[in-house]
């Protein structure tokens, strides 16, 4: 792989390497239809929501996990082309 | 899964250089390297050794100290399995890589692996590790002479930790396959005497050169007649993938139609062929193959 290759993959495992965060993706990835909300992910986790919506923005700004409004909730899924690397590294 | 193991294993590929590492330990063509190969030429293999072994503390590396010579790293399964794909494909999606050039070969490996691995993983999930294996090597063109070995190496090894990862047990069995002409005697005389003798750690498989279309009903009536009453086959053509799976091929009046895959250990038994013979002379036959088949069994587990 190129060093820059390997800059970019080192910055996306820096994010994700924290219990939290790997909790809250395996989360997502094991829900049903790969989609989970903030609430949902917080009572899962016992944890507050601004500290779950953080983590979430911080996964975000990563390129991990994608935000999808709708209605009244935000659904909170994998990025596709994440989701192959993300599920290797939950196993 | 400890969800904290596996962040301390996160947070220790979190560096360019480790997954640069990582990546060439799993192209290498012997599957491990010491920590001055990695460096390669005037490499600093000081900082190279603090790596790996941040790796190796993190349960990423095994150290093989056995040999005399320097310690060699090779990955172990958790680093198969959670960072093979992002150490060669890096973080964003893989590109497309022509195939083209290994497509018959990647078929034949992927045949191959359906059949070591039946009864675990189907046969597309085993395509598309080979296919995903295959191109995450081929990005790197350096090794593209050896890619379809390494291909089927490194499949075989990301198949093999899965299927470890997922609790399914893989045994390490002995693959035994008789092989007569037309699979409906001898070869399942001896397929079905094997199967009784044998614990779950011998896997048995028949095939005939040419196959016909069910077992002789004379050869079952002796063979239930004898309690050995696993017979639960149809007569089968042999392949070339059924010899590659086997370890042992025996063959009865039909060797010269058996492939020859170096590696096997090929056994040619002079059995007579029962059709059309009374059940007397049947009986005879089964004893001959029942006293072979237990010494191939001592030789199997001593």
């Amino acid at each position: 792989m190129s060093r820059q290759e390997a800059e970019s993959t080192g910055a996306l495992l820096r994010v994700v390497s924290d219990a939290s965060r790997l909790q809250l993706l395996s989360l997502i990835h094991n829900s049903r239809d790969g989609e989970a909300r903030v609430a949902d992910l917080a009572r899962a986790l016992d944890l507050r929501s601004p500290t779950v919506s953080y983590h979430l923005r911080m996964l975000g700004e990563a390129g991990v996990v994608s935000r999808d409004p709708r209605g009244r909730d935000v659904w909170y899924s994998i990025v596709p082309q994440r989701l192959a690397s993300i599920a290797d590294l939950l196993r | 899964m400890g969800e904290s193991t596996l962040a301390r294993q996160v947070a220790a590929m979190a560096d360019p250089q480790r997954l640069q590492l990582l990546a060439l330990l799993l192209t290498d063509p012997d599957g491990e390297a010491d920590t001055s190969r990695l460096a390669g030429p005037g490499g600093d293999t000081d900082l190279v050794r603090v790596h790996l072994e941040a790796m190796a503390a993190v349960g990423l590396l095994g150290r093989d100290s056995r040999r005399s010579g320097p310690v060699r790293y090779r990955p172990t399964h958790d680093a198969l399995v959670r960072f093979g794909s992002l150490a060669f494909g890096g973080a964003g999606p893989h590109e497309h890589v022509d195939r083209s050039e290994h497509g018959p070969i990647l078929e034949r490996i992927t045949e191959r692996l359906s059949v070591t691995f039946a009864g675990t993983f189907a046969r597309e999930t085993v395509a598309r590790y080979v296919e995903e294996s295959y191109s995450l090597l081929a990005s790197r063109a350096r090794v593209r002479q050896h890619l379809p070995a390494l291909t089927s190496r490194f499949a075989t090894d990301r198949l093999t930790a899965l299927a470890r990862a997922q609790g399914v047990s893989l045994h390490t069995t002995t693959d035994v396959l008789f092989v007569c002409v037309r699979n409906s005697g001898r070869s399942q005389i001896a397929a079905c005497i094997l199967r009784s003798l044998a614990g779950p750690g011998v896997r048995v498989r028949t095939a005939g050169s040419a196959p016909v279309a069910r077992i002789d009903p004379a050869v079952v009536a002796v063979l239930i007649e004898r309690g050995w009453e696993q017979i639960a086959e149809f007569p089968k053509p042999l392949t070339d993938d059924v010899v590659r799976a086997s370890d042992y091929v025996v063959t009865m009046g039909c060797g010269d139609a058996c492939p020859l895959v170096p590696g096997r250990c090929y056994l040619d038994w002079p059995v007579a062929d029962p059709a059309g013979l009374e059940e007397a002379e049947i009986r005879v036959i089964v004893d001959e193959i029942e006293h072979r088949v237990r010494l191939l069994l001592t030789e199997i587990i001593p």
